[in-house]
C-alpha cells in the first residue's frame, strides 16, 4: 500500500499544499521510488476524506514540477527523476521547523549547546537507519 | 404526466387490500341468503342477493371515500412525509392529482368489485321492490351515489386536514361554514317559498332552477376539489400553512357560491309582468268600475315561477300579490270588489301546499296602500283549498266553500259571519254575493264523473240555493237545466243570470233558474249586462262579413237599438261612460295584438262615434314556443278573455290619452 | 451558472425575521458548507431552496430556475437529501427507486443498489423499519441514483456513527471526482466538512455573516495568546480588533479575523519584556464558535 497521508487541520498551510510537500518529502526521502505508482485523485481523496479537487491541484502542481507524472490509461507514477526540492521553498521549510524547535527548546530551558547536541543526535539516528527505512510517517511533534 | 402517473400507480399498489375486500364482502352478499337461518319475507333470492350486494357495495364505497379523503394527503402532511415529493421533480399538480385520482378509483372499485359476485351469480339489482329507496337502481340514482361519493372523499380531505392542524384556524372554518351555510340556505328557501323547486311546475324557456341545481351539486364539489388543490399547491409540506390555503379557497369559492345564489334568487322572484311568458288568469272588476286588473302566469326562464300580479291600466301601478302560487289553470285565487276598491286574494303562508292559505287585501284606492294579510286564512291541501270564493260588492265579506262547509267571514275584522254545512256537489259548488246580506250557491245537480272544467261540451244541471247572512239558513231556491258549466254572466242585481244553455246565449232568473229569454243562437254571440237592466248581445251578422251589436230591453226580448260593424271580427263592450252610451272597441283581425277601434254608441240615438285606434296589451295564455312576452309598454289598456264569463274584456287607459 | 443563487432571501413567522436578506451563489463544481446554530434559519433556507416555502421577499434559483414557481423543473438535475429522511414507510428501498426512476430522465438503478451494498442497508426492508442512519444512506443513494447536476444535503450525517459518517464522505467524494456535481451541504460536522468543502457560509441569527472560500477563512483567522502580565494587554487586544477574547487563568486568547503573516510580525507585539505572543491556527470549529457563540468581555 502506498505511503500514508496525514492532512492536519491545525497547519497553516492549506490543505494542498500538505498533500503537495508531503508527496514531495516522500519522494525525497526515498519512500516514494522513482516509478512507483501513486494513487489516483479519486482512491487519494476518498482516504483522506478530502475534495477530490485539492488533490487534484496538489498533484497538478506535482505534475507540473515534474516530481509526478501522469500515464494515459495506466495512472500517475512518480516520475523517473524527479527534480530535487526547489530552494527557497526547502529553505523556507528549514526554517520553519528549526524556528519552531528553538522556541520549544527555549521554553524548556535547555541550552543552546543542549539544543545543538540534541538535533545532532537525531540526524545520526536517521541517517543510520538509513534510505531504505521502513518508517515513512512524518513524524509529529512530541509536545 | 408520468409523475401523475407515477403516483397513482403507486397509490393504488399500496392499497391492493382494499380490492380484496370489496371483493370478500360482495362475495359475503351473495352467499349470505343461501344461509338456513336467512329469511326471505317475500323477496326472490336474486333480489336478496342484489339489495345486499348494494348495501354492502354502498356502505364499502362510503367508507373507502370517508377513509381514503381523510387520509391519501392528510396524513402524509401531518405526518410530514410529503417533503419526500417535493424534493423530486414532481410538480404540485401531479402529486395531487395522482393521489385523487387513485382515491376515485379505489372507492369506486370497492364498490364495484362488491356488486361483481352478485352480477355473475344473478342478483337482481334493479332493487325493484325491495328496497324502495328512490330512484336507486335506476341511472340517476347511480349519479347521485357517485356525485355524493365524490363529495365524501373531498370533504374528508378538508375536514381531515382542518382537525389534524391543530391550528386556531379552525374556529375561523366553523365559523366560515355557518355563514357561508345560511347565504346559501336562505337563497334556496326563498326558492322554495317561491314554489320552483316542490312543484312539477312546466318550465317556459330556458329551466333555470334545474341548471342553478347543476351548480349547487358540482359547485361545492369543485370548491371542495379547488381548495384540496391549493392545500398542495400552496401549503406544500407545511401543515398549517396548507389548512389555511385550504381554508381561504374553500370559503371564498363558497361565498361566491352563495351570493351568486343570492343573486339568482333575487333575480327569479323580482320577475315583472313583462318577464311573463303569457298570462294564465287575468281577474278584473266588473266592467267599468276598476282600472285595476290581477294577472298570473308564469314568468320565462325561471322554471314555472308563477307571480301574480295586481296591475292598474291607467296609472301603470303593479303591486306584487302571491296568489299565483295557489292558481289553478281555471282558478286565479283574486277578486276585486264590483265598487273597484278593493282586492283581495290568497297567498300561501310559507311553504307552497303544506302551509295554510291566507287572505290579503290591497285597499285600491289608496295610493300609498300595501299589501295587508288578513286574520281569514285557509287550512289545506289542494283539494280542501277553497275553490270558487267570492268578495261581496262592497269588498267587506268574503264567501268561501272550504271542505264541505260554506263560510262567510269579514275581510277586516276576519270575524266568521256564517258557516254552513253543504250537501250535494262540493267540488263544484261555486258563491256569488247578491247585495252584502245573500250569498247565492250553484252546485251541479249530479255530479260528472271526472268533474269538468267549464268550458267543455257538456250539459249539466245546476242547484241554486241561497244564504240569508242575517238567519244564518240556507235554502234551495231552484235550478238551472241543461247549461254548460259555470259560463254565466250574473247580472248587476244579482236577479238574472246570463248562461249559455244547449247552445244558445240564454237569459234567467238568477234566483229560480227559470229561463226567460233566448239571448243568441250563434255559437260565437256574446252578452253583456248595461245600466239599467238592458243587454248588450253580439253576434255575427246573419249576412255575414260583419258583427251586431244588439241592445236589449231588461226582459231580453224587445230590442231597443241594433249597430252594425263592417269588416269587424271582435266586437267588445268595455264600458259606459253615461247611461245612455256604450264603448267598444273593435277588430278587423282576430288577432288581439292588431290595434284596436275604439267607438263610441249613443244608445239613444244610435249614433256611432269613432275614438280613434289603440294598441291594446294581449294577456294571451304562454305559446308551445315559449317566445310570448306580454308586453305593456306603450300599450293604451289590455284585452284578455275573462274564463269565468269566457267573454272578451278591455280595459282602456283612460287618464292622458284621447 | 451557478447552480445555486439566493437573492435578498427574507423569511418571516410573525414579527420574527428567521432569514434576514440572505444573498450568496455556489459556484458549479464547488462544495458549499453552510453551517449556522440551531435556530439561525437553516432550516428556513433550505426549505426556501427546495421550493417548499415562499419567502417574504426575494428569490432562489436552482440551476438558474425560481424554485417557488418552476420546482418540478428546477429539481429535475437536484438530489436531495433532507435532514428527516422521509419516504413512504411501506415502501422498499428498490419500491423507492422504481417510484423515482419514473420521474427523471436517467435513473442509475444497478448504481443505487451497489451503493446500498456499500452501506450495508437491505434494498427489500420497508423504509419505515430502518434505522434513522440508514434512512439516510437511502436517502442519499436515491439521491445519486439520478445523476444530479447538484446535490443539496441538509445535515446528512446527523445520527450516523463514525463508520456510517466515513461511508457517506467516500460516496459524495467519488462523487465528486466521478461527475464533478456541485455540493451543498448544511452541517454540524464541522471537523468532517472542513476537509472537503471549498467555501463556506455562516448564517447567525438569519443573517449571513461569512460567504468565502475555505482557504482564505482559514489564513486570516488566528489565534493569538499571550500572557495575562504583560501590562500593555489591553491596549495590544483592540488594536487587534479581535473577534473574540477569553480570559484563561494564566494568559488571554484573542481570536482576530484580519491575520497578515507579514504586517502581523512587522507589528511586532513583543513589547519591552516580550515574549511574543503565540499565534497558533484555528480549526474550522473553532472558528465557527468564534464567530456564532456568546460575545465575551474583553477583560483587562
Amino acid at each position: 500500500m502506498a505511503p500514508t497521508l496525514r492532512i492536519d487541520p491545525r497547519d497553516a498551510r492549506p490543505i494542498w499544499r500538505q498533500i503537495e510537500e508531503n508527496v514531495q518529502h516522500l519522494v525525497a526521502r526515498g519512500a516514494l521510488p522513482p516509478g512507483a505508482s501513486v494513487p489516483s485523485v479519486r482512491d487519494l481523496a476518498r482516504e483522506l476524506q478530502v475534495n477530490p479537487a485539492t488533490v487534484s491541484k496538489a498533484y497538478q502542481r506535482l505534475t507540473d514540477a515534474g516530481v509526478l507524472s501522469v500515464r494515459r490509461g495506466e495512472g500517475t507514477f512518480v516520475s523517473d527523476t524527479p527534480p530535487p526540492v526547489s530552494d527557497s521553498r526547502r529553505n523556507g521549510r528549514l526554517q520553519e521547523e528549526a524556528t519552531r524547535y528553538a522556541s520549544l527548546a527555549v521554553t524548556l530551558g535547555a541550552s543552546r549547546e543542549e539544543a545543538l547536541a540534541t538535533l545532532d543526535a537525531a540526524w545520526s539516528g536517521l541517517t543510520n537507519g538509513g534510505a531504505g527505512s521502513e518508517s515513512s510517517e512524518l513524524e509529529g511533534e512530541e509536545a | 404526466m408520468k409523475g401523475f402517473l407515477a403516483v397513482f400507480e403507486r397509490e393504488l399498489a399500496e392499497r391492493r387490500l382494499l380490492a380484496a375486500m370489496g371483493l370478500g364482502f360482495g362475495i359475503v352478499a351473495v352467499v349470505l341468503p343461501l344461509l338456513p337461518g336467512f329469511q326471505r319475507t317475500g323477496s326472490t333470492l336474486a333480489e336478496l342477493r342484489g339489495g345486499l350486494a348494494f348495501a354492502v357495495a354502498l356502505l364499502l364505497s362510503a367508507l373507502t371515500a370517508v377513509y381514503l379523503g381523510g387520509s391519501i394527503l392528510a396524513s402524509d402532511l401531518v405526518e410530514r412525509r410529503l417533503g419526500f415529493y417535493f424534493a423530486r421533480p414532481l410538480s404540485g399538480w401531479a402529486l395531487w392529482s395522482g393521489k385523487i385520482a387513485a382515491a376515485v378509483v379505489l372507492t369506486f372499485g370497492t364498490g364495484l368489485l362488491a356488486l361483481l359476485p352478485a352480477v355473475l351469480f344473478g342478483g337482481d339489482l334493479s332493487l325493484a321492490g325491495y328496497w324502495s329507496l328512490n330512484r336507486m337502481g335506476q341511472p340517476e340514482g347511480f349519479f347521485n351515489v357517485g356525485v355524493g361519493l365524490l363529495f365524501l372523499l373531498f370533504a374528508a380531505n378538508a375536514v381531515s386536514v382542518m382537525v389534524r392542524s391543530r391550528s386556531p384556524w379552525i374556529a375561523a372554518d366553523m365559523g366560515a361554514l355557518i355563514l357561508v351555510w345560511a347565504v346559501l340556505w336562505s337563497a334556496w328557501y326563498r326558492l322554495v317559498l317561491a314554489g320552483v323547486v316542490d312543484l312539477a311546475r312546466k318550465p317556459q324557456g330556458v329551466d333555470s332552477v334545474a341548471r342553478a341545481w347543476a351548480v349547487w351539486v358540482w359547485g361545492p364539489l369543485a370548491a371542495l376539489a379547488a381548495a384540496g388543490a391549493a392545500q398542495v399547491l400552496l401549503g406544500r409540506t407545511d401543515l398549517r400553512r396548507a389548512h389555511r390555503a385550504l381554508s381561504a379557497t374553500l370559503w371564498s369559492l363558497l361565498l361566491a357560491l352563495g351570493i351568486a345564489s343570492q343573486v339568482f334568487t333575487l333575480w327569479m322572484v323580482s320577475a315583472g309582468p313583462g318577464d311573463l311568458a303569457g298570462v294564465t288568469q287575468a281577474v278584473a272588476a266588473p266592467a267599468g268600475s276598476s282600472p285595476w286588473i290581477a294577472i298570473t302566469g308564469p314568468a320565462m326562464n325561471r322554471s314555472g315561477y308563477n307571480p301574480g300580479f295586481l296591475y292598474n291600466v291607467d296609472s301603470g301601478r303593479v303591486v306584487r300579490a302571491g296568489f299565483g302560487l295557489a292558481s289553478r289553470w281555471w282558478e286565479a285565487p283574486v277578486r276585486i270588489s264590483a265598487d273597484g276598491r278593493r282586492a283581495v286574494w290568497l297567498e300561501y303562508q310559507e311553504r307552497p301546499f303544506s302551509s295554510p292559505l291566507v287572505l290579503h287585501r290591497l285597499d285600491l284606492d289608496r295610493p300609498g296602500a300595501r299589501p295587508v294579510a288578513t286574520a281569514i286564512s285557509y287550512q289545506g291541501i289542494y283539494q280542501s283549498m277553497p275553490k270558487g270564493f267570492a268578495l261581496s260588492p262592497d269588498g267587506r265579506r268574503i264567501a268561501a266553500v272550504r271542505d264541505d262547509r260554506l263560510t262567510v267571514d269579514d275581510v277586516a275584522t276576519g270575524r266568521l259571519l256564517a258557516s254552513v254545512r253543504l250537501t250535494g256537489d262540493l267540488w263544484s259548488s261555486r258563491p256569488a254575493f247578491v247585495g252584502p246580506d245573500h250569498i247565492r250557491l250553484y252546485q251541479f245537480a249530479a255530479r260528472p264523473s271526472p268533474p269538468k272544467p267549464p268550458f267543455t261540451p257538456l250539459d249539466y244541471d245546476l242547484d241554486i240555493s241561497e244564504l240569508d247572512l242575517a238567519t244564518g239558513m240556507m235554502a234551495t231556491t231552484g235550478r238551472l237545466s241543461g247549461v254548460r258549466g259555470f259560463v254565466g254572466i250574473p247580472s248587476p242585481n244579482g236577479s238574472r243570470i246570463i248562461m249559455r244553455t244547449r247552445d244558445q246565449l240564454q237569459l234567467h232568473d238568477a234566483r229560480t233558474g227559470e229561463p226567460l229569454a233566448v239571448l243568441g243562437a250563434s255559437k260565437k254571440a256574446s252578452a253583456s249586462f248595461l245600466s239599467g237592466g238592458r243587454i248588450a248581445v253580439t253576434n255575427p251578422s246573419a249576412l255575414g262579413g260583419a258583427l251586431e251589436l244588439r241592445v236589449l230591453a231588461p226582459d231580453g226580448v224587445a230590442e231597443l237599438r241594433r249597430f252594425r260593424f263592417e269588416n269587424a271580427k271582435e266586437l267588445i263592450p268595455v264600458d259606459q261612460p253615461s247611461p245612455g252610451s256604450l264603448r267598444v272597441v273593435t277588430s278587423g283581425t282576430e288577432d288581439p295584438r292588431s290595434p284596436w277601434e275604439v267607438r263610441l254608441l249613443d244608445l239613444e240615438t244610435g249614433g256611432v262615434q269613432s275614438q280613434g285606434t289603440r294598441e291594446l296589451a294581449a294577456l294571451v295564455p304562454p305559446d308551445d314556443d315559449h317566445e310570448t312576452r306580454i308586453s305593456l309598454e306603450g300599450k293604451q289598456g289590455v284585452v284578455w278573455t275573462e274564463l269565468s264569463t269566457l267573454r272578451k274584456r278591455v280595459i282602456l287607459k283612460d287618464s292622458g290619452t284621447d | 451558472m451557478n447552480p445555486i443563487v439566493l437573492e435578498g432571501l427574507t423569511v418571516r413567522y410573525g414579527d420574527r425575521l428567521a432569514l434576514d436578506n440572505v444573498s450568496f451563489a455556489v459556484p458549479e463544481g464547488s462544495v458549499y458548507a453552510l453551517l449556522g446554530r440551531n435556530g439561525a434559519g437553516k432550516s428556513s433556507l433550505i426549505r426556501c431552496l427546495l421550493g417548499e416555502q415562499r419567502p417574504a421577499s426575494g428569490r432562489a434559483l436552482l440551476l438558474d430556475r425560481n424554485v417557488w414557481t418552476e420546482r418540478a423543473l428546477a429539481l429535475e438535475e437536484v438530489g436531495v437529501v433532507s435532514e428527516e429522511p422521509d419516504a413512504p414507510p411501506a415502501m422498499t428501498a428498490r419500491q423507492l427507486s422504481r417510484f423515482c426512476s419514473r420521474l427523471y430522465r436517467t435513473w442509475d438503478a444497478a448504481g443505487l443498489e451497489a451503493r446500498l451494498r456499500r452501506f450495508g442497508v437491505s434494498a427489500t426492508t420497508p423504509f419505515g423499519k430502518l434505522s434513522k442512519g440508514q434512512k439516510g444512506q437511502v436517502s442519499l443513494a436515491l439521491a445519486l441514483a439520478s445523476s444530479p447536476r447538484l446535490l443539496v444535503l441538509d445535515d446528512p450525517t446527523l445520527g450516523l456513527d463514525a463508520v456510517a459518517r466515513k461511508a457517506v464522505f467516500e460516496e459524495l467524494i467519488g462523487e465528486l471526482a466521478d461527475r464533478g456535481i456541485t455540493v451543498f451541504i448544511t452541517t454540524h460536522d464541522l471537523a468532517g466538512v472542513e476537509r472537503i468543502a471549498d467555501r463556506v457560509g455562516v448564517l447567525r441569527a438569519g443573517r449571513l455573516v461569512l460567504d468565502e472560500e475555505m482557504e482564505t477563512l482559514k489564513t486570516r483567522f488566528r489565534r493569538v495568546s499571550f500572557p495575562r502580565s504583560q501590562a500593555a494587554g489591553a491596549a495590544r487586544l483592540e488594536a487587534l480588533a479581535p473577534v473574540a477574547v477569553a480570559a484563561r487563568g494564566w494568559e488571554v486568547e484573542a481570536v482576530v479575523s484580519n491575520y497578515d503573516e507579514e504586517s502581523f510580525s512587522a507589528s511586532r507585539l513583543g513589547g519591552e519584556d516580550g515574549e511574543d505572543p503565540e499565534v497558533s491556527v484555528l480549526t474550522l470549529e473553532e472558528i465557527f464558535i468564534a464567530l456564532t457563540g456568546e460575545v465575551q468581555e474583553v477583560k483587562a
